[in-house]
């Protein structure tokens, strides 16, 4: 019964027969297809040289790239705490906030007159 | 760079390659790859013409990747096969969507198994037998026997498990035997008193 059967051992032999008769060639012009293919292809590829690489902008510097770079980022954030001081301050000028008041002070060295209009009323008293 | 030396290469060194612009390791790749896509695809369309197409659009899907390809991730062969299972598949698909009644008669044009067997062609035979099989059961004895592919490389191929592998080529042997078996005396495996 066994040997009669087509068991493992007869298949096997199938396989290798139609291996065996398989047809392994292909037309040539398959071939010279995928290599056109292959050409178009590749030719479409960038590739960077190494000064290109050596010169490509770091990650943080693409980030900030859309407002000005680094310096763009540092000036933004500036701005915006001083904003973020003079809101927050609720001053109703700039010579009532704590910091800018004292700046100003130094400036015009008269620590006494807080606005430009004392400064000029005392200075046409002066003449 | 010269093909002998290239052959030397593994194929994900040939891509690498090929992404940086050399052709000569495209050529390598086709050389190395095309052949066994190609009798995948035969086999499994049972048709030159559409064999080639599905051939050539697997390596253009190849080509394409190229620089994208993630070392170690997958072996490019495995890769392709599958790719060219799907664009196989999708063929398939679309044929019985057509309908039987547009379909190219290819009952009458090939040779029946017992007509087969009677000339016995073993190799005819064993096709004809295998295309009576579900699908997934020819596709698995194919990458088994014909492309000799381990059970892990036919399961990646087929995006299932191992243990689900070995299922289908039990199966599909068993029925091969089935169809098989009856004509016995056709194939000269009956042995003599």
């Amino acid at each position: 019964m066994a040997n009669n059967d087509v068991n493992d051992n007869k298949l096997a032999i199938f396989f290798e027969d139609a291996k065996a008769a398989q047809s392994v060639d292909f037309p040539d012009s398959l071939t010279e297809r995928v290599l056109a293919d292959a050409a178009e292809i590749g030719a479409g590829f960038v590739v960077p040289d190494a000064a290109a690489i050596a010169n490509t902008p770091n990650w943080i510097s693409r980030l900030f790239a859309p407002i000005g770079g680094i310096g763009g980022a540092f000036a933004l954030g500036a701005f915006a705490s001083i904003g973020l001081i003079i809101g927050l301050g609720g001053a109703e000028n700039l010579y009532d906030l704590p910091v800018m008041g004292d700046i100003l002070a130094i400036f015009s060295d008269e620590s006494g007159r807080s606005t430009p209009f004392d400064t000029l009323e005392f200075l046409m008293a002066e003449s | 760079m010269a093909l002998d030396t290239l052959s030397e290469h593994n194929d994900e060194a040939l891509l690498a390659l090929f992404a940086k612009g050399d052709q000569s390791a495209a050529r390598a790749l086709t050389a190395r790859l095309l052949p066994m896509v190609f009798a995948l695809a035969q086999r499994m369309l049972n048709d030159r013409g559409e064999a080639e197409d599905v051939a050539q659009e697997a390596m253009i899907k190849l080509w394409k990747i190229a620089p994208e390809w993630r070392s170690g991730e997958a072996k490019i062969s495995t890769w392709l096969y599958r790719i060219s299972v799907n664009l196989c598949t999708d063929r398939l698909r679309k044929r019985r969507m057509v309908g039987l009644e547009n379909a190219p008669e290819k009952a009458d044009e090939t040779p029946s198994v017992e007509s087969a067997l009677i000339a016995k062609d073993r190799a005819t035979a064993l096709h004809l037998a295998i295309a009576q099989l579900p699908e997934r059961q020819q596709l698995a004895l194919n990458l088994r026997h014909f492309q000799e592919l381990s059970n892990p490389e036919i399961a990646e191929v087929m995006q299932t498990s191992v243990e689900a592998v070995e299922s289908l080529l039990g199966r599909g042997r068993r029925a091969l035997a089935m169809i098989l078996t009856p004509k016995r005396v056709e194939l000269g495996f009956v042995q003599e008193k």
